[in-house]
């Protein structure tokens, strides 16, 4: 759920703790419509529409995973035309070389395999999650906190209306910084 | 029961048109026709197994903890009324037993020295085939009454226990209908070739039922929300609907490669017998063509992205399809071994008709608008959601009221 920019990589933020979800995502809504930036959101587990409250568009990733799934049904079809009928054609229990139900339980596993692991490195380097990187989380996020960033870009933020707006939802701490990563 | 007006009259007309038709023309055909048994066989199958289904979902539900479907659970349960009435339907084969089935015959006789066919005769005898028929739809009935009475009493009382209870009844359906809707496959259409046999045709059928069933609740969720009712149900909804047709869809076909591509590899003459009976001929083989086509291709393709699951039209087309393809399924499953090409007669259009109206009629029966939404079920906050939550209460009279009879 990153929203960032490369460009921006450091910003002063303003991060809000919440312990449940239904508190997050109402002030995640509520601060788009008085005028905050939503730098993040971090929750414990994927929460269903959050995407939406946060202000997310479509991800592309289904696009990629589909294009990588067809990329791998492609490859199994040549991979066993070009070696079981072109290249080195054996005779299996009489078969034709070419026997295209033969061929299908490799189409699906390449096609599932293709698109599983494609998805899941597009979907790591989207979110800058290389091997070495190192990041810092806030405390207790993958346990039982809610954590709502909002940035702090510039003078026009507004400490006192963030404030009343974190009370209403009953933030239960509130931690400010100058570098979010 | 209180006043139904999901349908105004003249649609209740229409179905009562259909079911006298499905009546006449069916009565007209059994004297005429050989198609007739093999017909009825296909039309109650296929929507026997429709219920069946049905009662499936609302089981793997309650068993998984699944809360999102409360909120439309009420539609898969009226669905599951229509289950005796197809038994009774189903057992109607009997009168035509010597039309269907070679071992009603007479017994069953070796083409080769070597095979012993003592075990199949006397599994396959009149008594014992029927007797297996009754046992298995009572069985089903019986639990299907049991999930019902604890999601209605729910409705009443309130009590918790009763989740519980729904959800015992449903982990003994599973396991007993995992068992007895094999069976039944192997007996009531893999019989109809009895020197013919596939493992997997039991689990075949349940692919078959799962993806139909699906489609039909969806189909049947949309068409009651396009009259105003089930306002509670969201995108949300029909987004996993749209998700579980499409994954069972693919499952289908994932169980008829296994079972093509087994039989394909042994290359055994009596499994091969029935593939070549179905791609031998150009009329038979088309059937079988665009039997996959309509079964996963279509559907699968149209249901890949994520908008068009909360098309409402879309949808429709797909789920639709998906139903005419099980249809076909059964067709191409029953009619082969004994007609020479595929075709269409009166029996065919007549029997569907009927059984179509019939469908829709205890359908319609089953579903009480007054308790359209199981009110004290305590998953149900979850199914609606915050919004939807708010749309339920602002229905009623007032949150309070919500709790109440």
């Amino acid at each position: 759920m990153r929203a960032t920019e490369p460009s921006e990589k450091t910003v002063r933020y303003a991060a809000a703790f919440f312990d449940n979800e239904m508190d997050l995502m109402a002030i995640a809504a509520e601060a788009r419509l008085r005028g905050f930036e939503i730098q993040d959101v971090f929750t414990p587990y994927p929460v269903h529409g959050m995407d939406r409250a946060v202000g997310l568009g479509r991800s592309r990733l289904g696009w990629i995973a589909f294009v990588a799934g067809v990329l791998g049904l492609i490859s199994a079809i040549i991979l066993q035309v070009w070696t079981s009928a072109y290249d080195w054609p054996l005779n299996v229990g009489g078969k034709p070389f070419n026997s295209f139900p033969l061929f299908v339980p490799v189409m699906f596993e390449l096609t599932v395999l293709f698109s599983g692991l494609i998805s899941i490195g597009v979907l790591f380097m989207l979110n800058r999650l290389w091997i070495f990187s190192k990041k810092e989380i806030f405390e207790r996020v993958t346990d039982d906190r809610f954590v709502l960033v909002l940035k702090q870009a510039d003078a026009s933020f507004d400490n006192e209306k963030a404030d009343r707006l974190f009370r209403k939802y009953n933030a239960i701490k509130v931690v400010e910084g100058d570098r979010f990563v | 029961m209180a006043k139904n007006v999901i349908i105004n009259g003249l649609e209740r007309n229409v179905l009562v048109g259909m079911l006298a038709a499905g009546v006449i023309g069916g009565i007209a055909t059994l004297m005429s026709s050989d198609r007739f048994w093999f017909s009825f066989l296909q039309n109650s199958l296929f929507f026997l197994t429709i219920a069946l289904g049905a009662v499936l979902f609302v089981a793997f539900k309650a068993v998984s903890n699944a809360g999102w479907s409360t909120v439309l659970r009420r539609v898969p349960e009226a669905m599951m009324g229509y289950v005796p009435v197809g038994a009774v339907g189903l057992l109607m084969v009997f009168f035509g037993r010597s039309t269907l089935y070679e071992w009603a015959r007479g017994p069953l006789v070796a083409h080769g020295p070597e095979v012993d066919l003592s075990f199949k005769n006397a599994w396959l005898s009149t008594p014992f085939f029927f007797t297996r028929m009754v046992i298995y739809l009572a069985l089903w009935c019986g639990l299907i009454y049991l999930i019902k009475r604890a999601s209605f009493q729910q409705d009443v009382d309130g009590n918790v226990e009763h989740t519980r209870k729904r959800k015992i009844y449903s982990s003994i359906f599973l396991v007993v209908f995992g068992i007895t809707f094999s069976l039944a496959s192997f007996d009531w259409i893999m019989s109809l070739e009895p020197m013919f046999y596939s493992t997997i045709f039991g689990f075949y059928m349940i692919a078959g039922t799962l993806t139909s069933s699906a489609a039909a609740i969806t189909i049947l969720v949309i068409l009651l929300k396009k009259r105003g009712f089930l306002p509670e149900v969201g995108d949300k909804h029909m987004h996993m609907l749209g998700q579980i047709v499409m994954g069972f869809a693919t499952f289908w076909a994932y169980i008829w490669i296994s079972q093509y591509l087994l039989i394909y590899y042994a290359n055994l003459p009596e499994e091969t017998i029935y593939y070549y009976r179905r791609t031998s001929t150009n009329g038979w083989m088309t059937v079988f063509i665009v039997n996959l086509f309509l079964n996963w291709v279509i559907p699968f393709v149209m249901l890949l992205p994520r908008q068009v699951k909360m098309n409402s039209t879309w949808m429709l087309t797909a789920c639709g399809i998906a139903l005419v393809g099980h249809w076909l399924d059964l067709y191409a499953m029953i009619f082969p071994a004994f007609f020479g090409s595929p075709m269409i007669g009166v029996a065919d259009v007549a029997l569907t008709l009927g059984f179509i109206g019939l469908f829709l009629f205890v359908f319609v029966r089953n579903l009480n608008v007054e308790k359209l939404i199981p009110r004290n079920d305590p998953y149900l906050e979850e199914s609606l959601g915050r919004e939807g939550l708010h749309l339920a209460y602002s229905q009623k009279a007032a949150p309070g009221a919500f709790n109440e009879v």
